[in-house]
């Protein structure tokens, strides 16, 4: 794939009363913009992601009103809606778009403006008759509780390892001006806070919130009029389930598994770009909780299943390991906007590859970048990037 | 298209608990009333796995393997005052099961 990053700006996540999912959607792309040293009239065209709208959520908006803010100046928008791998679809489709040839120039948006609490879906939004939500089984925290529950029992994880995820999302978070939960939790007090859905706690999940990120991407050889440290999207994949993988909002399976979205996602992210997992420097993952990041270490080829309980215990995944794993706190500490989550993952890569991230700057020159997101009812999108 | 009739038999997959109240579509009893319940997919022989609630309330005494009986029972009420039933699965006695972790 030869498609560049070339700008990047963020909103910070968290809780912002009376601004609205466009309004902040609007600010990360002027950061953008500015990033990259262009006008809103030289983007051809845009992919704005946001799920608010579908799920009903008031001042989120429609990712297109952006153009409202931003300048009608006609250029091709296109609204993105894919369960939680919004962003990730948003990225992909706007690399396709000058990979085809068809643009030069363009724009990859994410926003969301949730209320408190749970996601909150609709039965035939997916699919599935009433019964499925009546009965108390339509709630997605239950669906993570139950994988990383069957997990932990095939392969060894301990719950003190889920704490320890979750501790270090907070840690990073703290190093992180744009992250919504800045103050560190020991373990214990991860682990001491109120059961959700058994094995996993309150402090283990990461919640709905609010926030925007932006990118501005260009065809690869042209990255240099506008930076001089681009950073280049090698591939960015999404896939769907294929029968037999372990799904939230499944009421029933087949007896026999076939592996997550995620695994296809990732093959193919490292097919297209030549790398191998092993090359990558830094991993921004997919944390909805902490069991999630655990197996998504393995879904995408990080390590083989089991493995991650001494890789976190030897603190491989800190900022300081051999594979440091969602530097800038991930969705544990930054909350989850849907729209902006992936967004975010992108937006924490470019600023890791270009040396930019602070307080959490990988050591070493990083130069190998990846991101992955999972969304319901099962799509994985992942993306490797380089300097 | 033909009907199969499935086993009323199984072994606990995965389960997990719902410990903090649940929004609509749920029509149980929720906020101050909300009564935390288990969910679980039972393995039903080697034809299929179901999702199911579970009668176990406490996962301390849920063990991935166990086996498992199909029930019926309340969990709701209707605004007239009926009865609102489900399926769910309930732990048989004396199978221990494997630890979960």
């Amino acid at each position: 794939m030869k498609v560049a990053i070339v700008g990047i700006g963020i909103h910070p996540f968290g809780r912002h009363e009376g601004v609205s999912g466009a309004d902040m959607g609007a600010l990360a792309t002027r950061r953008a913009l500015r990033d990259a040293g262009v006008e809103w009239s030289d983007l051809e065209f845009a992919f704005g992601g946001s799920l608010g709208q579908q799920l009903g959520h008031a001042g989120s908006g429609s990712p297109d009103t952006l153009v409202n803010q931003m300048g009608l100046t006609g250029l091709s928008f296109i609204n993105v809606m894919n369960g939680c791998a919004t962003a990730g679809s948003a990225v992909a489709m706007a690399a396709n778009s000058i990979e085809s040839g068809a643009f030069d120039l363009g724009l990859a948006v994410g926003f969301d403006k949730h209320p408190r609490g749970h996601f909150n879906a609709e039965a035939g939004a997916v699919g599935l008759d009433s019964w499925y939500g009546e009965v108390g089984m339509m709630v997605t925290t239950q669906f993570f509780a139950q994988k990383i529950n069957r997990y932990m029992h095939e392969f060894g994880i301990t719950q003190p390892t889920l704490a320890k995820v979750a501790a270090k999302a907070f840690r990073n978070g703290a190093r992180n001006p744009n992250a919504w939960r800045t103050k560190p939790w020991s373990e214990e007090e991860i682990l001491d806070s109120r059961l959700l859905n058994w094995p996993l706690t309150q402090y283990m999940f990461c919640s709905p919130d609010e926030g925007a990120a932006a990118l501005i991407v260009c065809r690869a050889d042209k990255a240099r009029e506008y930076t001089e440290r681009p950073v280049y999207l090698r591939s960015s994949t999404v896939t769907t389930r294929e029968f037999g993988s372990f799904e939230v909002f499944s009421p029933w399976l087949p007896v026999d598994r076939s592996p997550a979205p995620t695994v296809a996602a990732a093959t193919l992210a490292f097919e297209q770009a030549g790398v191998e997992p092993a090359d990558v420097d830094v991993a921004q993952l997919q944390d909805s909780e902490s069991g999630a990041e655990i197996m998504h270490m393995s879904e995408c080829g990080f390590c083989a299943d089991g493995d991650q309980e001494q890789l976190i215990a030897d603190g491989e995944t800190e900022i300081t390991g051999r594979l440091p794993v969602n530097t800038d706190g991930g969705l544990i500490a930054n909350g989850e906007p849907i729209g902006a989550s992936g967004m975010r993952q992108f937006h924490e890569i470019v600023l890791q590859l270009r040396g930019d991230a602070g307080d959490r700057q990988v050591p070493g020159d990083p130069s190998v970048g990846f991101t992955q997101v999972y969304g319901a009812p099962g799509i994985g999108a992942c993306a490797v990037l380089t300097t | 298209m033909q009907d199969e009739q499935l086993p009323d038999r199984g072994t606990l997959w995965t389960f997990t608990t719902q410990s903090f109240p649940v929004k609509e579509p749920y029509i149980g009893p929720t906020d101050d009333d909300f009564v935390p319940y288990t969910v679980g997919y039972v393995q039903l022989d080697d034809v299929v796995t179901v999702e199911a609630r579970l009668t176990e309330p406490d996962p301390e005494k849920l063990r991935i393997g166990m086996d498992m009986e199909l029930v019926v029972i309340p969990f709701a009420t209707d605004d007239d005052g009926t009865e609102v039933r489900t399926f769910a699965f309930r732990p048989l006695a004396d199978t221990p099961g494997e630890p979960s972790s």
